[in-house]
């Protein structure tokens, strides 16, 4: 019986080691399976059709799983964050949960000042552009030149900037005036030291 | 493209391909499976057990083999022989049990053996000694002993492609495949075991023509 199918195997040398070497692989390997084989492997399948709703349903459930954080993610989003209470974990798990009252109707109160916002839970989003206020320019337009400021008799003067422009000259800064240190000597209190006064020997003996 | 492979196994003889049997094993005929595996039972088992040794740790793989061969029968397109991606699947298999018997052995064997290449194959040298048959009693039983020895102690990927070449049941284009080696190489590996076999039973005192 030829070791292989291909006819070289032994390629045409027959010494008695080449023999030797043939029979002792053949007698290694020709072994047949333990009997039962196809009966313990079937016994061991899975039925593919109960398969099947598993392969679906792993698909299902990746499915609604991103959906609900979908819509967690826009409901986040709409309603803004509503802020819970500072309480702590243990209160929170100790404490029923909160019963939500219906929000009464939030009375229109006018804002005082544009760039205030209301931040409650009931106040709305708005999505209006909050109006800056003005607020004027005491640099000056943009120049390429370095400007120095000078100091003459207490008006800043102005080296570099176009003609024409009408810019706000900064407030006057007064002179600074420095007053010399002198030096002034350290007051100490003087020590009193009471004069040592002899005592008898102490009660219990030395 | 794939053939019966009745022939090899000699199994009854059947009308069905392995390719209609894979079409049938897909749409869920577990029958149809069965047949493959009886078709391929002793090709798979043996490419198993020329990787791990021992005929029960075979077993273990040609079980497993065809176990995950029914699992990614989704994937087999049949741009290969049945035959060929089964035996891939059991190579694989069988790997990863040597790997882990290894392990094991390296594990509890202590101090090392010297002849540390051994596996399971102490097993296989019991296994020919029980099944000589009376014609091979002319050749020396202490020459087979020494062989079949030397053949543990060859490099894994020498010993890997004689023993798979001398399964009977599996064609030099079918190892290269399961293997994952070229055509040439796997010829040059079954050469140089014998090479190496050789040698080694002239340094015993062996004649070597």
């Amino acid at each position: 019986m030829p070791m292989n199918n291909d006819s070289s195997w032994s390629h045409g040398r027959e010494s008695p080691l080449d023999r030797a070497i043939d029979r002792a692989v053949r007698e290694m390997m020709h072994v047949d399976p333990p009997p039962g084989l196809r009966r313990r492997v079937l016994s061991r399948l899975e039925p593919p059709v109960a398969r099947r709703p598993l392969f679906l349903s792993r698909y299902v459930f990746a499915t609604a799983a991103l959906a609900i954080l979908i819509l967690a993610a826009m409901f986040m989003r709409d309603h803004g964050g509503t802020r819970v209470g500072h309480d702590t974990p243990s209160s929170i798990a100790g404490s029923t949960p909160p019963r939500l009252q219906p929000v009464p109707a939030a009375e229109p109160h006018p804002v005082k000042d544009p760039t205030v916002t209301a931040r409650g839970p009931s106040a709305p989003i708005t999505r209006e552009p909050i109006p800056m206020p003005r607020v004027a320019n005491i640099f000056g337009p943009r120049t390429t030149g370095v400007s120095a400021a000078g100091e003459r008799g207490g008006e800043a003067v102005w080296t570099d900037g176009p003609a024409g422009t009408t810019d706000v000259p900064p407030n006057p800064v007064p002179p600074l005036v420095i007053v010399p240190l002198t030096p002034a000597a350290i007051e100490t209190p003087a020590i009193v030291i009471p004069p040592l006064v002899m005592a008898g020997p102490p009660k219990g003996g030395l | 493209v794939a053939q019966s492979t009745d022939c090899v196994t000699g199994t009854e003889p059947s009308a069905a391909t392995d390719l209609d049997l894979v079409r049938l094993a897909q749409a869920g005929d577990v029958e149809a499976f069965g047949e493959l595996v009886e078709r391929n039972r002793r090709a798979v088992f043996r490419a198993a057990l020329a990787c791990v040794g021992s005929p029960a740790e075979a077993d273990d793989v040609a079980q497993e083999a065809f176990i995950t061969a029914y699992r990614k029968l989704g994937t087999f397109r049949g741009e290969a022989q049945f035959r060929t991606w089964l035996l891939s699947i059991t190579w694989r298999k069988a790997i990863d049990r040597r790997k882990s018997i290894s392990r094991w052995l390296r594990m509890v064997v202590s101090p090392p053996r010297e002849d540390a290449g051994e596996d399971a194959f102490d097993q296989m040298e019991r296994i020919a000694s029980s099944s000589r048959s009376q014609e091979d009693t002319v050749v020396d039983e202490e020459l087979q002993r020494n062989v079949t020895r030397l053949i543990g102690t060859l490099p894994k990927k020498l010993r890997d492609a004689l023993l798979l070449a001398g399964t009977g049941e599996h064609t030099y284009e079918q190892i290269s495949h399961m293997i994952g080696a070229p055509l040439g190489t796997v010829k040059w590996r079954v050469s140089e075991a014998r090479r190496v076999l050789k040698k080694k039973l002239s340094a015993l005192g062996y004649a070597y023509e």
